[in-house]
């Protein structure tokens, strides 16, 4: 099984996704192959070579000048290196979508639009190996490249890319057709994600596949898509209500020395004093002591925040969904009642 | 000429807002479609339903009105105090996770009307005009007819709830004065004030880490729900992993672990020997008491029989060696630097880990560490920076007050060491 969950204590093997990892942060994904060959800036590598090495290790380049870390791929490192062919989301919004949608294995979730795939290569791991991932897109060349790629990841089971309009056509995959197969996904999903330019039109279309108490997230770049969102989220009866927005903020850690200011203009000449006055003399040996450890001192150990940092990606809304509340057996009733009439 | 200008503005202006109006109006008439058409389809006692009806033994969060929680396991004839709410557990077991229930007349009935907790005290009208300011209220005792002692009468009685609301609002002689934000803040607090209801929560994990950040004690470490997910996320777990767990946050961490492997692959936890921790039992307990996950795949491992120089532990270590695929380290008795090394030689290369900590330094230090020594890459260290927003139409703005920091997080990747 060639899967970027692959259990990788039994070593690499050809059909394995491995990342390659630069000393100038430059990453990239590659699925290994027979008698294949990696060329970048730094050289070229050859797959088997990198069998060889394993990971964590470094491989060296035909001409041996280069080498390049092999690393275990992960839904973080493939946020790091996709093509962007949209903006994208980033791992602070990734992992609280994650943790407040409530998605562990075997979860069912509903994803739109897949756009680059950054958040739904996230989903499919965590879902992974009983759940499944449902995600629709309406640009088509879009949608073929995410098939490719989550086949390369080894995702091809968990997820089904959808060409749809969500916003027309909604989630549910009961018809059969252009769509692929057919699927009714009514009252079953764990989590529906949306990523969409004007997502209050498609909060009726989620609520529909929704389960009782599952969750809904919206992300949008804008508040008034979210203020949008929000009345149509009271108005179809979700609860809990709660926007956020999260970033990163980076830090970098260094040694950081001062110069030493002294406030004495005839410092010199005052060292020169000393052999004369054998008292002064060891004070000023420790004063020069000093000097050396104020420069030691000032040399400390701090983080700086990085200079240039992402300000804004997007406001994450999260709800619950309610369809059924009270007990069960006054739901059934009433339920029979409904359905007699 | 000059006088006719702004008269000509006004007229635009009011044209505008017109036009605005009559969109809103034709917006909620379509929402209001919407919610008929789906509301005609809502009862369905699918499968899917019953899933989420307690039972007995599960365990559930009940959060009161008034902000207070408990997380506990259903018993028929158990009786649970929250705040000063009392409920039987036969009356919880039975309801779907979202039901909030209520006392009225010392009986507990099922709030039908209210789906949310703080969604009622808001009026979601889109377009109220403010008429009103507040250039005529002063903070007087006076404003409030009814004293203290007229209100605990009143509650002797047994008028409590809305009506005790009705009655103190009637009663206020600046309640029509308020702008209608103001009054619905006014109504906010005595709403949370007197009125009594429960809901009843799923316990899953975002929820836990929140009730546990609100409610335990200050000597536990704090840690907030993003930097949870943060860390859960950055460590590359999956049903798969073979894991090292170090932490003593009572169990949330490793709860999250055992959802996100899904009962599968093999976690690790390693106690150190410091009072709380080395209580093995009495961690997993609380990790069980908060959720529903049972964790019968954590092998624990005791820091100190690790050391010692005996067979079984001289295998233990073996078995260990180079054999996790993601780490995970949360613990603030211990310097992180320490930790990692402790933790070092059991971790595969290539394994993903993710140190937290509430200070900036030790971590700079591990950092420094690990670049000195050249034991990892992509090495970042973040602080998450999470701010809340209440939304509401011409009223949205972050919180007042919010948690400040989530503590920084320190993530890389372990490589073959050398340069």
């Amino acid at each position: 099984m060639k899967s970027i969950v692959k259990a990788t204590t039994d070593g690499i093997d050809y059909g394995d996704m491995v990342v390659l990892y630069s000393a100038d942060k430059f990453a990239n994904e590659i699925v290994l192959r027979k008698g294949g060959r990696f060329e970048c800036h730094s050289g070229i590598f050859l797959h088997s070579k990198i069998i060889e090495t394993g990971f964590g290790k470094k491989v060296y380049s035909e001409s041996m000048r280069e080498s390049l870390y092999v690393l275990k791929p992960s839904s973080t490192l493939h946020t790091h290196c996709l093509n962007h062919r949209t903006q994208i989301l980033y791992s602070p919004d990734i992992s609280m979508v994650l943790l407040q949608c409530a998605m562990k294995p075997g979860s069912l979730v509903i994803e739109s639009g897949t756009g680059s795939g950054s958040l739904s290569t996230s989903i499919a791991k965590t879902v992974f190996p009983t759940g499944h991932l449902y995600t629709f897109e309406f640009n088509e060349e879009r949608v073929k490249a995410a098939q490719k790629e989550f086949e390369e990841m080894g995702f091809d089971q968990n997820i089904t890319v959808t060409h749809r309009d969500a916003i027309e056509d909604g989630f549910n995959l009961d018809i059969a057709g252009s769509d692929g197969e057919k699927t009714d996904l009514e009252d079953k999903a764990d989590a529906v994600f949306l990523d969409l330019p004007s997502p209050w039109k498609a909060i009726g279309h989620a609520y529909k596949v929704l389960k009782h108490n599952g969750r809904i997230c919206n992300f949008s770049p804008c508040i008034e898509q979210v203020q949008k969102v929000c009345l149509e989220l009271n108005d179809l009866k979700f609860s809990h209500i709660r926007t956020f927005e999260c970033l990163g903020k980076p830090y970098v850690s260094k040694n950081k020395g001062y110069e030493y200011l002294d406030y004495s203009e005839n410092e010199g000449e005052e060292v020169k004093e000393v052999p004369e006055k054998p008292k002064k003399r060891k004070r000023d040996r420790k004063a020069v002591q000093k000097k050396e450890d104020m420069k030691n001192r000032n040399k400390l150990l701090t983080s700086e925040p990085s200079f240039k940092i992402k300000g804004h990606t997007g406001y994450l809304t999260f709800a619950t969904c309610n369809k059924t509340l009270g007990r069960v057996e006054e739901i059934v009733q009433k339920d029979q009642k409904q359905s007699d009439k | 000429m000059e006088a006719q200008e702004p008269v000509e503005a006004d007229t635009k202006e009011s044209q505008i807002v017109k036009k605005r109006e009559a969109k809103l109006v034709q917006k909620m008439e379509e929402i209001k479609e919407m919610n008929q058409r789906t509301t005609n389809t809502i009862i369905k006692p699918t499968s899917t339903v019953k899933s989420n009806v307690i039972k007995e033994g599960d365990r559930v969060l009940l959060v009161s009105n008034s902000g207070k929680s408990l997380i506990a396991k259903m018993k028929p004839s158990k009786k649970y105090k929250i705040g000063n709410f009392f409920v039987m557990g036969e009356e919880i077991i039975g309801c779907t996770y979202g039901t909030i229930l209520e006392n009225k007349n010392k009986q507990t009935i099922i709030k039908e009307d209210i789906y949310t907790l703080d969604q009622d005290i808001h009026s979601l009208e889109v377009n109220t005009e403010i008429n009103n300011d507040n250039r005529e209220i002063y903070a007087v005792n006076e404003n409030q007819k009814l004293s203290y002692e007229e209100i605990e009468y009143r509650k002797s009685i047994g008028i409590r709830g809305q009506e005790l609301i009705d009655d103190i609002v009637q009663n206020s002689e600046t309640f029509n004065k308020r702008t209608k934000f103001s009054q619905e803040k006014y109504l906010k607090r005595l709403k949370k004030k007197h009125l009594n209801y429960v809901e009843l929560r799923y316990p899953s994990l975002h929820h836990i880490c929140d009730f546990v950040y609100d409610n335990v004690d200050n000597k536990s470490l704090k840690l907030r729900h993003d930097a949870l997910g943060y860390i859960l996320n950055s460590t590359n777990l999956s049903c798969k992993s073979t894991s090292l767990v170090i932490e003593n946050t009572k169990g949330v961490v490793t709860a999250g672990v055992v959802e996100r492997m899904n009962e599968q692959g093999i976690i690790y936890k390693l106690s150190l020997p410091d009072g709380e921790s080395n209580n093995v039992n009495g961690e997993i307990m609380h990790m069980n008491k908060l959720s529903n996950v049972e964790g019968d795949n954590i092998e624990f491992i005791n820091y100190r029989q690790l050391k010692k120089k005996n067979e079984e532990s001289i295998e233990l270590r073996k078995k260990l060696q180079a054999s996790c695929s993601s780490c995970i380290i949360v613990h603030d008795k211990h310097s992180p630097k320490d930790l990692f090394s402790i933790a070092q030689e059991f971790l595969q290369y290539s394994c993903y880990v993710a140190v937290h900590s509430q200070f900036m330094h030790p971590l700079a230090e591990l950092e420094k560490y690990l670049n000195d020594m050249g034991l990892a890459v992509m090495i970042r260290l973040e602080e998450l920076f999470t701010r809340e927003y209440q939304v509401l139409p011409l009223r949205t703005h972050p919180h007042m007050v919010t948690t400040h920091s989530s503590g920084y997080i320190l993530s890389f990747i372990t490589i073959e060491a050398g340069r």
